[in-house]
């Protein structure tokens, strides 16, 4: 069993499983039509299908229709359009 | 969706063309660029929403990756602001308007007169001119002191006056003096005097000390009923009150032409428009406006009136001439007086505050194209009137 991170261990002392750790990528789905990805590494591929986005433990793929980048900045990137799947593909995987 | 900071920047639409599209966009974002609404156009196109500011340095990354960039829209307030000063007559039409709503309220453009009864509203607003509460008046000036004494000096029957202002509107509120105020002492004073040469037939006193009595002959302004009442030590000085009937002598000339003019049909209508501006008129037309004789004038005056009531000084008058066509007709059969006689009596009844005609001689003719009646009337009639005594000493 891998030991668990340093941060990871904070979080579970002060009981804060559904806040980000520092420093990590975040995923966000709100309802079936928008995405946001916090901390993210640039986006990989992009069509209307499908956009992949580099995160610091691998790239996540969000699948569906008519995907638009709604916003992209160096802190956040948010994703719209009707969602069909999110993927997480790890970097060692 | 555009920020309203953003906005004020500017914002730009770019397209972008590029066979790595994806790449670029990691190294834009990198360069710490912001997009917005990120299109897929086709596997090497994508179009989004910039900042302004970051324009020069997306050419830059661009350029590097060999891409081609291509400015779709601009959007933003900058850009409105920028496309502005391209439309002079827009921009200053925009800067007057501006002007305006800081200068107008500053100005006087209506002028209300409230709590005048017997003084007319024209007087008022004539007066108020000459005190400098006039169209386009300065409203602080408006609400001095000095203005207000201004017009108490100028209105002598004002006993106060007030200008208020609301908005565009200056409110002129005054308080007229009464009767009683002006001088009622003296307006307790009063007799009762003959107002014709005549014999009292009726004596009736409802207050006051008589000094008259029935089948005496009393002439024009002679008193009837005095006002003061003698009580042997003092002396009270009253309102007199009597109704005094008594027979007098009128003498009655009645002159009327035999033949008059009659209109006698319309022959057209012609308008004329003028254009009035404060007092100034502006003749839109090209006469004199001199109507013929055989012309009926109708003026009209249409001021332009804001919704709330208000009306500007500017007014469109409408003076319509309608001809008539005139021809002489003969007032009645000649040789027959009664109507003359009846018209005669009709106008000596008017006369009378009450009375009657008693007897009546007349002598009728026709001299050079006219009527003529002469005629002495014995009537029956009031003849006192009630008269105060600073009146009787004016008469005097």
């Amino acid at each position: 069993v891998k030991k668990k991170s340093y941060w990871n261990r904070i979080a579970d002392a002060a009981q804060l499983h559904s806040e980000p750790l520092p420093g990590l990528s975040f995923v966000e789905i709100a309802s079936d039509c928008r995405v946001l990805i916090e901390r993210h590494q640039g986006v990989m591929k992009y069509d209307r299908q499908q956009i992949c986005v580099k995160t610091t433990y691998g790239c996540i793929l969000v699948g569906g229709c008519n995907l638009v980048l709604t916003e992209m900045t160096h802190a956040q990137l948010v994703i719209t359009g009707r969602i069909e799947s999110v993927l997480l593909k790890r970097r060692n995987g | 969706m555009m920020h309203i900071f953003d906005s004020f920047q500017g914002c730009l639409t770019v397209e972008i063309t590029n066979a790595a599209p994806e790449i670029l966009l990691h190294k834009l974002n990198q360069s710490g660029i912001s997009m917005r609404n990120v299109q897929y156009l086709n596997a090497l196109t994508v179009s989004f929403e910039i900042k302004r500011r970051d324009y020069g340095k997306l050419r830059q990354i661009a350029e590097k990756s060999g891409s081609s960039t291509k400015t779709l829209k601009s959007n933003g307030i900058y850009w409105n602001v920028k496309r502005l000063l391209f439309r002079p007559v827009l921009l200053s039409g925009i800067i007057g308007l501006i002007l305006l709503t800081l200068f107008l309220p500053t100005r006087i453009l209506f002028v209300d007169i409230k709590g005048n009864e017997r003084l007319s509203t024209s007087l008022i607003l004539e007066k108020a001119e000459l005190c400098g509460i006039n169209f386009g008046a300065s409203r602080r000036n408006v609400r001095s002191e000095a203005t207000k004494n201004k017009l108490l000096s100028l209105l002598p029957e004002l006993r106060w006056a007030g200008v208020n202002t609301y908005g565009c509107v200056a409110q002129i509120t005054v308080q007229e003096k009464s009767d009683l105020q002006e001088g009622a002492v003296a307006d307790k004073i009063r007799h009762v005097v003959a107002a014709k040469d005549g014999i009292i037939s009726e004596l009736t006193i409802f207050q006051g000390s008589a000094q008259c009595k029935v089948g005496q002959a009393v002439a024009k302004g002679q008193i009837l009923v005095s006002g003061y009442i003698d009580h042997g030590i003092s002396l009270e000085a009253t309102c007199a009150d009597a109704e005094i009937m008594g027979y007098t002598g009128n003498v009655l000339s009645t002159v009327t032409p035999i033949e008059r003019l009659v209109r006698d049909g319309r022959a057209g209508r012609e308008t004329k428009y003028q254009l009035l501006l404060g007092k100034k008129l502006i003749n839109l037309g090209k006469d004199s406006g001199i109507s013929d004789v055989k012309c009926v004038r109708m003026y009209e005056e249409r001021y332009l009136t804001l919704p709330g009531g208000f009306r500007l000084p500017v007014a469109l008058v409408l003076e319509q001439s309608i001809p008539y066509a005139l021809h002489t007709k003969c007032v009645e059969d000649p040789g027959d007086y009664a109507w003359v006689k009846t018209a005669a009596e009709d106008y000596l009844q008017s006369q009378m505050l009450s009375g009657e005609i008693l007897h009546s001689n007349t002598l009728e003719g026709i001299d050079d194209g006219l009527y003529t009646l002469y005629g002495t009337y014995q009537c029956r009639e009031i003849i006192g009137r009630i008269r105060s005594e600073e009146k009787l000493i004016a008469d005097e």
